[in-house]
């Protein structure tokens, strides 16, 4: 799969401060990646730059191959956002603010009325689009500001922090949108909710204080740190041969054995986190282990986060 | 383009309460001086002998000093009209919505400073039922009147920019207003500054970039092809300030 969003070493400062520090990854076409990282990790900042509103010092995005450009309005059809502020006009009714956004974005004249239509359709806004927007609920006003983005049909849509602040129930119906709107965008999504990332992105790249941790899929980066994935294997009575097995087996990255009462528990981390627990059975069985427990622990983004940023955020 | 942002800020102007509470509040300030003027030039003149009532000019006394307050109440109505045409869009994040659209920024500017020049244009065309009150009267020479408006009118473009700059710096309206207010009354003051300075070329030029000294040209019917210069010359370069205060906010 090509890459729509190329970001090659960018680095940007405010006031002498360095927010973003040669930052680079790359998002794929008609995927949804996560931007994750704490608050004041250079999300925001990143995601102005991608979106041509803000100049990096130095480095460059690249959209579909051609280099970013400030003064180059054509890049802006090209990609719609959502930044943690919904931009919209409180005294403007959804529809009537839905057309001014579409005629803005040079959407043509015979296409602005099924341009509204969809995004009505697909955001659920049938409901509100003759209300004005002040009298919106917070959800639905999230959801006009994600309309806004999609209504030039956009290859790129930018969505930053799109369900901060939002009740439970909404978050999901987000979700399911940002889900949907997959179908036509490529989604480069930021938040620093790693559930809800894991729930909806097929790639993540991790920032913290201005510098990327990780990139690359959710489950190549559980995997990346090698105790991500423990296998809790308990039996009563401890084996010789068995410790041999795991010591020699190419499946197992490292073990170690705990005594617990009448139980040993050996605490195995297989490599790349891979499934071995069916071998593992058959293996001990073979060697007359007496099997007490058997369980699979795997960290959560959560864990992966905080060991990367190195931060409880 | 310009049609569209422009369309969109009249209408939601209208659609504002505190337009109607600006506008009932110019009408009824305007209509409290006019009459209170009307009556102490009449009372006035009543007491002199019909001899000497020729000294007496209606259109000095009245419609001049009319003009003059529709000035003075500018400096305070612009900025109250122009403290969310920036500021607003700034701390709501929908001047993004533009940073990212394919219009200019000059678009941009042009369709909210239009927006702003034909809110305070309403305004002073509610002060027409004056002289219109007063064609009854024969006066003989109307055209102080035409060139009063046009003053007016000129006058307030060159506050509109100011005000749209003032708005451009911050995104607290209240500064934003205040902003709008020292510009213009600084646009007054430069008259005051050019009477302190002792050199004769440097008076004049200071005069000369006083809005007010070429708002009085036209309100004395003596227009010169400098003081129209001098209006378009300001607007024109306030308005490129801002294109550029605009241009900032995305190079910091």
């Amino acid at each position: 799969m090509s890459n729509t969003i190329e970001v090659d070493n960018i680095t940007k400062s405010y006031g002498g401060r360095k927010v973003l520090d040669r930052i680079s990854f790359n998002v794929k076409k008609q995927s949804i990646h996560g931007f994750l990282g704490p608050n004041g990790a250079g999300k925001t900042t990143t995601m102005k730059i991608i979106a041509n509103l803000l100049r990096p010092d130095e480095g460059e995005v690249r959209i579909d191959g051609k280099a970013l450009n400030l003064a180059d309005k054509s890049f802006h059809q090209k990609i719609g956002f959502l930044l943690e502020v919904p931009p919209l006009y409180g005294d403007l009714k959804v529809r009537e603010y839905l057309k001014f956004i579409a005629t803005l974005k040079r959407v043509s004249s015979d296409q602005l009325k099924s341009r509204i239509d969809y995004c009505v359709d697909v955001l659920d806004l049938a409901e509100v689009e003759n209300r004005l927007i002040e009298n919106l609920s917070r959800g639905f006003k999230q959801r006009v500001g994600i309309a806004q983005a999609i209504i030039h049909m956009p290859e790129i849509v930018l969505l930053d922090e799109p369900t901060i602040g939002l009740d439970p129930q909404t978050v999901v119906e987000i979700r399911n949108l940002i889900l949907k709107l997959k179908e036509e965008h490529t989604i480069l999504l930021s938040s620093h909710l790693l559930h809800e990332m894991s729930l909806v992105c097929d790639e993540v790249t991790i920032i913290g204080k201005g510098k990327i941790l990780e990139s690359g899929k959710i489950e190549k980066l559980r995997s990346k740190i090698n105790e991500s994935t423990e296998i809790v294997f308990g039996c009563f009575n401890k084996n010789r041969k068995f410790e041999d097995f795991l010591s020699h087996s190419d499946m197992v990255s490292d073990f170690r054995c705990e005594q617990n009462h009448q139980e040993t528990v050996y605490l195995i981390h297989p490599k790349q986190g891979q499934e071995i627990r069916a071998e593992l059975v058959t293996e001990a069985v073979a060697l007359g282990v007496e099997v007490s427990k058997l369980e699979m622990r795997e960290k959560s983004l959560e864990d992966i986060f905080i060991s990367l940023t190195g931060r409880h955020d | 383009m310009i049609r569209l942002v422009f369309i969109k800020e009249l209408r939601a102007y209208f659609r504002s309460p505190i337009s109607f509470v600006i506008l009932g509040l110019f009408t009824l300030i305007l209509g409290w001086i006019f009459y209170y003027q009307l009556v102490y030039f009449v009372d006035h003149v009543q007491k002199v002998p019909v001899a000497m009532r020729n000294h007496y000019d209606f259109a000095n006394e009245v419609i001049i000093k009319l003009f003059g307050s529709v000035n003075y109440l500018l400096l305070f109505i612009i900025p109250i009209l122009s403290m969310k045409v920036f500021s607003e869009e700034y701390k709501n994040e929908t001047i993004n919505l533009y940073f990212s659209s394919p219009i200019s920024d000059y678009e941009f500017i042009l369709g909210k400073y239009l927006a702003l020049v034909t809110q305070g244009a309403v305004l002073i065309a509610t002060t027409l039922i004056y002289p219109l009150f007063l064609g009854n009267l024969n006066l003989s020479d109307v055209s102080f009147i035409f060139c009063g408006y046009f003053g007016l009118l000129f006058n307030l473009m060159a506050y509109s920019a100011l005000a749209c700059l003032a708005s451009s710096f911050s995104k607290n309206q209240i500064v934003a207003a205040l902003s709008a207010f020292v510009f213009i009354l600084f646009s007054w003051m430069v008259a005051m500054f050019s009477q302190m300075s002792s050199n004769f070329a440097v008076s004049q030029f200071l005069q000369f970039l006083s809005v007010n000294h070429h708002f009085e040209n036209f309100v004395k019917a003596n227009i010169a092809l400098s003081d129209i210069s001098f209006y378009f010359a300001f607007i024109i370069m306030v308005l490129m300030i801002l294109k550029t205060r605009l241009d900032a906010r995305r190079w910091l």
